[in-house]
């Protein structure tokens, strides 16, 4: 009489055990064992056993080589169904990713492994590596994956940050900087500014509070200025012949220079303004990121083999038309510098400028008139860092207004609290409806008190007037401060180019090509005012995307 | 090497409550009219300490590293799952069990000292697989402790649970004791008379290893690393101090056992396997599904 076809779940000891009896009694055992490898020894929690006994080691040999066992570990049911007498099983086992009869145990994978999680085949105790055998009896080593972390997959660039953190618990600072270059190479300068959505999706935050992944990103990034330790330029030996020329050295701009070179590709950099860095340089006050500091790293970036021109303005020294021809590929990453109006009577009096014209010029070192007392409106980060410089600038009082309430503040939680620590003092629920002055000089502000209805179309909810709560401020400067658009002058009259009614380029989002050939667009200028990893994130895809398309135009020539 | 296996005892434990690290930040006066950089970042210990906190994801993130290195070729990343049906005329469970470290009360130090570990920990401790190949050391600092107490760290579910972890922390003191021969060995918990009594015969060697009545109120943790406890019974409270000090954890049955069981449609008792009763299978509603008690 043939044996039964057993099943038994479980690979402890007493799985193991029942496993060896049936096998001895002449059935088919198939044994499944959800961890990786059938463990090791075992003390007996059933019953007090003699010293020489406590240790259960069971006999994995004789299990393994039975042949009527089958060994099936990392293994789940995934479906039962009985049916006539019998059971139908639906197992998955996890692939372990390593060929057991190729490995010869040589360890030298669990050497390089830069990932230290927990020993969760020793309780915790201690750290094993990501790539790893369960029990040194049986050999099988396994490696644990799974898709993107919930950090990575919110990153915009989708950095690499577990290993890079990772790398930095190891003191291994330079790897780390190289793995965030991988796929950033504005570690200095996001390391200061980012939002970082990243640390909001942190797991730990769960737990007690996230990991502070920015501000390790700046650490290794410091650490390798402030320690003068040469920053590696690795490009190929020698470049293509094909050159790329980009408008705008911010982040989008740079950064896809960054890998055009990396990629073989030279490329020149045309930037209006006196300096390098866009939003960086002209948009973030230097309290927060010091221009010796952008400089030393935007060098860094351009030593790959871009090339920088700046103070000169596409449209207006060179030609847009030119450069299409002069250079195989266009990318544009100008950036939305031009402030939305307030769309209010007496806007445009003297003393009333734009949030990032007055950002620009405080980043120029421009003089500015800091008297008495100045009115920032808007809630997002641009109103918070035109409130800090001028706070820093000297004026008397420094108030923000926002027409809803703080939490309905697009601005990073912590800029706010940065803000009213410096001693700005923010007034919710207020509108401005006219700038009042005389003889074209702002003398004060007319505003209205607000109140919160139903929800817009942002979901936050929308503020209506108090009819009747006009009242007044003296004030002499005023900063607009409530969102940015494109400057799309450089754009020839009659181009083929798609522009969007935001006044940004529509592109491919996997190759950020725009609908004419050859030419790329990514950054504020594509996504429309976002945070900077972003634009660094579209550069780096747009450099790819170029890539792409030069090398196929050279394999159809 | 600090990856090899055997010699990668790294001092850090998992429930450690680690700060989030701060910013270095310059005053407010320095502020005021000038564009000096407000925020400083890390510095090495801080950056080290906040890098060291990530920890609960990490899972291999494909860097490849270990495939560039595999001289056999043995790592595939693009090796797949396998799913296959199996057909089966009987089937057994062995349904093992887990302990929850994270159930276990603030107040028994689990995750503040180093050298407060857990019944599972110290089996693994023990195991010559295990971290420290077999030898029973201090977590803190890897010193051999010449003193180790148990403590009951839970609210027994029922006395077969109770009993299961009872005979774990004697069988373990067994180890302990044969493996450091001089080691004061203490085991606190309740209703040690009853265990006691039911295992008299078991138990011949009492006089080396004390089997206390009591609950432990607290663990403080002492600058030598070592643990003091408050332990209450019989009306007095006594402080002792111990090298090392293990919790007592309650058994229970895994998630994917309960799980299986349901798909199945037999019940899974704790109470029955964890009773013991001479190693045989246990029956289910069903005559073709049996249980594999633990061992």
């Amino acid at each position: 009489m043939p044996g039964k076809r057993v099943i038994i779940f479980g690979g402890d000891p007493a799985g193991l055990t029942a496993a060896l009896e049936q096998a001895e009694a002449g059935n088919e055992v198939t044994l499944i064992e959800p961890s990786p490898s059938l463990g090791g020894g075992r003390i007996s929690q059933t019953r007090i056993v003699a010293e020489d006994a406590a240790m259960e080691d069971p006999n994995l040999e004789a299990v393994r080589l039975h042949p009527n066992i089958r060994v099936v570990t990392n293994a789940r049911i995934e479906k039962v169904k009985a049916a006539n007498g019998s059971f139908q099983f639906r197992v998955r086992r996890r692939t372990p990713r390593v060929h057991p009869e190729k490995c010869n145990d040589c360890k030298a994978c669990i050497r390089v492994c830069p990932i230290h999680m927990y020993d969760d085949f020793n309780e915790g105790l201690g750290f094993r590596t990501a790539i790893d055998y369960f029990n040194p009896k049986t050999g099988e080593y396994n490696i644990f994956k799974e898709d993107m972390p919930i950090c990575q997959a919110t990153c915009p660039a989708n950095l690499d940050i577990r290993s890079y953190v990772g790398l930095i618990a190891d003191g291994k600072y330079a790897e780390s900087l190289a793995k965030i270059r991988e796929r950033l190479p504005f570690a200095l300068s996001i390391g200061r500014v980012c939002p970082h959505p990243c640390e909001t999706a942190c797991n730990r935050g769960v737990v007690d509070q996230p990991i502070s992944i920015c501000t390790l990103k700046r650490f290794v990034a410091d650490w390798e200025m402030n320690n003068q330790v040469p920053a590696p330029v690795e490009v190929p030996d020698s470049f293509h012949k094909e050159r790329v020329a980009i408008i705008g050295a911010g982040p989008a701009g740079l950064t896809c220079g960054y890998f055009l070179a990396k990629a073989g590709y030279k490329s020149v950099c045309f930037e209006a303004l006196p300096e390098p860095g866009g939003m960086f340089r002209y948009g973030i006050p230097e309290y927060r990121l010091p221009t010796p500091t952008l400089m030393h790293e935007i060098n860094w970036i351009l030593s790959h083999g871009v090339e920088l021109r700046c103070n000169v303005r596409i449209g207006r020294d060179v030609s847009f038309e030119d450069l299409r021809k002069d250079f195989d590929a266009v990318f544009i990453g100008v950036g939305a510098h031009k402030g939305m109006k307030l769309q209010i009577k007496g806007e445009d009096m003297e003393g009333v400028i734009d949030g990032v014209d007055f950002l620009r010029d405080a980043n120029m070192g421009k003089p500015i008139n800091a008297r008495g007392k100045v009115i920032i409106i808007g809630g997002g980060n641009v109103a918070m860092d035109a409130a800090r410089v001028s706070w820093r600038e000297g004026f008397d009082e420094v108030h923000i207004l926002y027409r809803r309430t703080k939490r309905e503040m697009p601005a990073s939680p912590w800029e706010i609290d940065a803000a009213e620590h410096e001693g700005i003092k923010i007034q919710y629920l207020v509108a401005p409806i006219e700038v009042l002055g005389e003889n074209g000089r702002m003398t004060g502000l007319k505003c209205l008190r607000m109140q919160l209805g139903e929800p817009d179309a942002s979901g936050r909810r929308r503020p209506v007037p108090i009819e009747g709560s006009e009242f007044v401020v003296e004030a002499e400067t005023l900063i607009p401060a409530i969102g940015q658009r494109p400057d799309l002058a450089f754009v020839p009259e009659g181009s083929d180019l798609e522009i969007t009614r935001w006044s940004t380029f529509a592109v491919d989002q996997e190759t950020f090509m725009t609908n004419v050939p050859g030419i790329f667009s990514a950054g504020d200028v594509e996504t429309g005012p976002d945070i900077a990893i972003r634009a660094c994130a579209g550069g780096r895809k747009a450099a790819l995307g170029i890539v792409r398309y030069l090398e196929a135009k050279r394999g159809s020539r | 090497m600090m990856y090899e296996k055997k010699g990668r005892y790294i001092v850090e434990f998992q429930d450690i409550p680690k700060a989030r690290q701060h910013q270095i930040e310059i005053d407010l006066e320095e502020r005021r009219g000038s564009y000096k950089e407000v925020e400083l970042g890390f510095d090495e210990e801080r950056a080290l300490n906040e890098a060291k906190r990530c920890l609960s994801c990490r899972r291999c993130l494909g860097c490849a590293l270990c495939w560039a290195e595999c001289k056999p070729e043995a790592i595939d990343f693009e090796m797949e799952d396998e799913v296959f049906e199996l057909e089966a005329d009987k089937v057994i469970v062995a349904p093992g069990v887990e302990r929850d470290m994270e159930r276990i009360d603030g107040r028994f130090g689990f995750g503040s000292n180093l050298n407060i570990i857990t019944d599972l920990q110290l089996e693994r401790m023990l195991s010559d697989t295990g971290p420290s190949a077999g030898l029973v050391i201090r977590p803190l600092d890897g010193e051999i402790p010449r003193s180790v107490a148990w403590v009951q760290s839970y609210e027994a579910a029922s006395p077969q649970m109770h009993r299961a972890a009872l005979c774990l922390a004697v069988n373990e003191a067994r180890l302990v004791r044969r493996k450091i021969a001089q080691a004061e060995i203490q085991i606190v918990g309740r209703d040690m008379e009853t265990f006691v009594h039911d295992h008299d015969a078991d138990l011949h060697d009492a006089e080396r290893r004390q089997m206390q009545e009591g609950v432990v109120e607290s663990a403080e943790s002492l600058e030598d690393g070592g643990v003091k406890l408050t332990i209450a019974g019989n009306g007095t409270k006594e402080e002792k101090t111990f090298d090392l000090v293990v919790l007592m954890t309650q058994p229970r049955i895994s998630w994917d056992a309960q799980s299986l069981g349901k798909s199945l449609g037999v019940t899974l008792g704790y109470a029955a396997f964890l009773s013991g009763e001479d190693g045989g299978l246990l029956a289910t509603e069903k005559a073709s599904i049996q249980i594999s008690p633990i061992q």
